[in-house]
């Protein structure tokens, strides 16, 4: 779309690192723009999750094996072993980082705002307006607005 | 002598006062919200409730605050759009606010959510990750507890123990549960559980071409489980779409079960048309009616009888108030004494004052001083907020 704002610039924007002048444009067009007030809410989530995964991940958990050195072993065995054992490290990290990861993934994605856009001021004006509650998900299934059409 | 019949006659009014009940309050028929011009008065809530209008993706988060009482009527709030929760003396003055955005503790990750005051000690709130804190009443961190799943509801009990009313996602279902929650053994116990629904009702679920999925359903109508706490610190569970309440104590026994005698509403066939065509006329302007019209033929997208309440109330004298649907004016609720038995009906009315209700927020609640209420006046070109105490006795 024309004057549509890129993702970096909207990664700025969330984080109220621009001058006013493109705060204010930004402002602007996000509010007539469904392509980029779709952007900024994936970029919202995107930045909560990593928030959320930095909160949770315990790197205590992480341990690092012994090596139990035998003097009979050469050098060259030594260094063989000291790298299977660094790669086998890695790889144990790698495998817990992307567990913790899926797990908060998992616990994360159906809660994901959902209450937020559930929301529903007076219940019994609600009910006497016959009032209708919309709510639009993206392709992930996370709910990204949310709107109250009234009779 | 005079001074004997003086004395009669003062005790004899004195005891009067105190003999009225909250009962009687409510036979009258109506509660008016007339402000306690004591209360507040130096307070500028144009200054702090500056976040009024306050929107986010259609949300009025500036006026999502939830308020509670503690036993000498010093007032929290918990502030949606500002991440934080204030506190004002009994006399309403403002005192202090605690909590910001942030990950650090007494910090909300989320936007926070005030819950209530456990044991007169701790003032807690949480967001909707589960992550509840405890401030005691000065607003100092005390401690957070977590829970493994989405809370909806969350109510003080006593003796550290809170209930929660939360879901969570279960091989492909989602199970709603209500659980009594002790804070400092996390030992936890599930009184009341159930998959998805209560009913057969479903959103119309529309998916365009671009991946985005619009789903349709009639605001607030949906079967919900209300939990409330009775002065004594049980726990009452009710459906929305039931006419019963079972009580539990903080353990999580069952001590009581009674029938409200309450009939459900059917829904009129105009009421689902009306709601019908206004989706059918939304999809038309989106192009999106014609590959979705067989969608329309389920039954299961509008109710086949209303929901018999909204809300769940209780009083320090311990009876029930149910606030069921109704066209007058105010918010009407039934009453109830503590064993179920029918008293009244009755409403809260205000010309100039709106006091919306909610099972997401509490806005007001009855204590000993009188009716505390979060509210909006309704007349105000600023759209001004409140809080106000109106004496009930």
């Amino acid at each position: 779309m024309k004057n549509c704002v890129s993702k970096e610039k909207l990664f700025d924007y969330y984080h109220s690192e621009l001058e006013k002048e493109e705060m204010d444009f930004i402002d602007a067009h996000i509010n007539v723009c469904e392509d980029c007030k779709h952007l900024l809410s994936q970029i919202e989530s995107e930045i909560l999750l990593v928030k959320e995964t930095i909160n949770n991940f315990n790197p205590e958990y992480i341990e690092i094996p012994e090596f139990s050195l035998k003097r009979s072993h050469s050098l060259n065995n030594y260094n063989k072993m000291k790298i299977l054992g660094w790669a086998a490290s890695i790889s144990l990290l790698i495998t817990i980082s992307t567990l913790a990861t899926q797990k908060i993934i998992h616990n994360q994605k159906p809660v994901n705002d959902y209450e937020y856009f559930q929301y529903i001021p007076d219940i019994n004006d609600a009910w006497k307006e016959n009032s209708i509650t919309v709510t639009c998900y993206d392709e992930n299934g996370n709910p990204i607005d949310h709107q109250v059409i009234k009779n | 002598m005079r001074k004997i019949i003086l004395l009669t006659v003062i005790i004899f009014s004195l005891n009067n006062t105190q003999a009225q009940t909250l009962i009687d309050v409510y036979r009258k028929g109506q509660i008016n919200l007339i402000p306690d011009s004591e209360y507040a008065k130096n307070t500028d809530w144009k200054k702090l409730f500056d976040d009024r209008n306050e929107e986010k993706y259609g949300n009025p988060i500036g006026k999502m605050k939830s308020i509670a009482v503690s036993d000498n009527g010093e007032l929290f709030i918990s502030n949606y759009s500002k991440y934080n929760i204030y506190k004002f003396d009994a006399n309403g003055n403002f005192v202090s606010e605690f909590g910001k955005e942030g990950s650090e503790k007494g910090e909300f990750l989320y936007r926070p959510t005030l819950h209530g005051i456990l044991d007169n000690k701790y003032v807690f709130a949480s967001d909707h990750q589960g992550r509840i804190q405890l401030f005691d009443l000065n607003g100092n961190f005390v401690k957070m507890v977590k829970i493994d799943y989405m809370p909806l509801q969350i109510i003080p009990l006593k003796n550290n123990k809170i209930a929660i009313y939360g879901h969570v996602p279960y091989n492909g279902d989602v199970k709603y549960i209500v659980s009594i929650k002790d804070i400092n053994t996390g030992e936890e116990n599930i009184v009341d559980s159930y998959f998805n629904s209560l009913t057969k009702l479903k959103p119309i679920t529309i998916k365009t071409k671009e991946g985005y999925m619009y789903s349709y359903s009639p605001s607030g109508l949906q079967d919900k489980t209300i939990i409330e706490r009775t002065p004594e610190g049980n726990l009452i569970v009710g459906h929305n779409v039931q006419s019963k309440l079972t009580i539990f104590n903080p353990n999580g026994k069952k001590l009581n079960e009674f029938d409200l005698n309450l009939a459900a509403k059917k829904t009129s066939q105009e009421e689902k048309d009306e709601f019908l065509n206004k989706i059918k006329e939304v999809l038309k302007e989106k192009g999106l009616y014609e590959q979705n019209k067989e969608l329309f033929n389920d039954p299961n997208i509008y109710p086949d009888y209303f929901p018999i309440f909204y809300s769940i109330k209780t009083d320090p004298e311990g009876n029930i108030l149910i606030f069921k649907f109704s066209e007058s004016k105010g918010n009407s609720f039934l009453v109830y004494d503590k064993n179920g038995n029918y008293i009244c009906e009755t409403s809260i009315q205000s010309d100039n004052l709106k006091l919306d209700i909610n099972s997401r927020f509490s806005n007001f609640e009855i204590h000993p001083n009188g009716l505390y209420a979060f509210v909006s006046v309704i007349d105000s070109e600023t759209s001004e907020l409140k809080i106000i105490r109106t004496k009930l006795k």
